[in-house]
């Protein structure tokens, strides 16, 4: 006895089997999309932090002139120690994390200015945050930068290396990461 | 047949998420290019330069030179500025985000 009942049901098997071995297939490739060259949202999340950072202390008080940022890197012309602003920056992005078991970020702060003479661009030292120097070795850092307008030009020749006495616009660029 | 019925509907649904991942990282990156920061931190320069009605003419020019070459050796972006009576323009190219901006006074 031949009977064509059974043969239908093999065909809807194997087409049915076929399906979901496709579909098993497409899930994992869905999943497997992420790499880890795609965790940089976590490193944005540092930037946004940083760059919010840098916007609040370049905001000019009401009744002051100048906005604290453009205020310590004159004292930087003039030699100061900075340790004002290591205080404030380190309060703004790390103060979230206060008593939290959450690895605090450090930084470490240059500044970029122009030689409107010779036309060079000149990167210089600004400031450091370490705060836990051993440590900051498997660290993934991102740059954030601020514009600072200096209204106010230096009336002494500063100790650095080809710095114009005239207001200008110089660059303050922030290396973060997680310690 | 049930089972045909079944996997199909499975198929679609698979097909569906699979689509959506994509789409997500697609909008995250494009996301993640845009350099939002940038243009509203040299908007905000500019502006404070423009603003500053003591400053002599050749003191802004200077001050504009400042912002387009840093710009150019240290954050990869050609930055173009005018300055004219009522208004500022703006150009900001960093290869990803081109940027043309007309602020008027």
């Amino acid at each position: 006895m031949v009977d064509n009942i059974g043969q239908l049901y093999t065909i809807e098997g194997v087409a049915a089997a076929i399906l979901m071995i496709f579909t098993t297939y497409l899930v994992l490739t869905t999943t497997t999309i992420m790499t880890p060259a795609d965790t940089h949202v976590i490193d944005m999340q540092l930037e946004q932090l940083g760059n919010d950072a840098l916007a609040m202390m370049d905001v000019i008080d009401p009744g002051d002139t100048s906005s604290p940022l453009e205020n310590y890197v004159m004292d930087w012309i003039s030699g100061g120690n900075l340790d004002e602003f290591k205080e404030m920056f380190d309060d703004y992005v790390n103060s979230n994390f206060e008593g939290k078991d959450i690895r605090p970020i450090s930084f470490n702060a240059y500044i970029i200015y122009r030689n409107n003479t010779s036309g060079d661009v000149i990167k210089e030292n600004f400031k450091s945050g370490f705060l836990e120097p051993d440590r900051s070795r498997s660290a993934r850092p991102v740059s954030v930068t601020r514009w600072v307008h200096l209204t106010k030009p230096p009336l002494t020749k500063p100790p650095l290396p080809d710095f114009d006495s005239r207001p200008q616009s110089v660059l303050l660029e922030v290396i973060l990461w997680r310690d | 047949m049930l089972g045909l019925i079944i996997s199909i509907s499975i198929f679609f649904l698979a097909l569906i998420v699979n689509e959506s991942m994509l789409v997500g990282q697609t909008t995250a990156e494009s996301v993640i290019d845009l350099p939002k920061c940038d243009v509203q931190d040299l908007r905000n320069e500019v502006q404070r330069v423009y603003e500053r009605t003591s400053y002599p003419p050749y003191v802004k020019d200077d001050i504009k030179d400042d912002i387009e070459i840093i710009s150019l050796y240290k954050k990869n972006a050609i930055v173009s500025l005018t300055f004219t009576g009522n208004n500022i323009t703006i150009h900001y190219n960093n290869g990803v985000t081109l940027l043309d901006e007309t602020i008027d006074y």
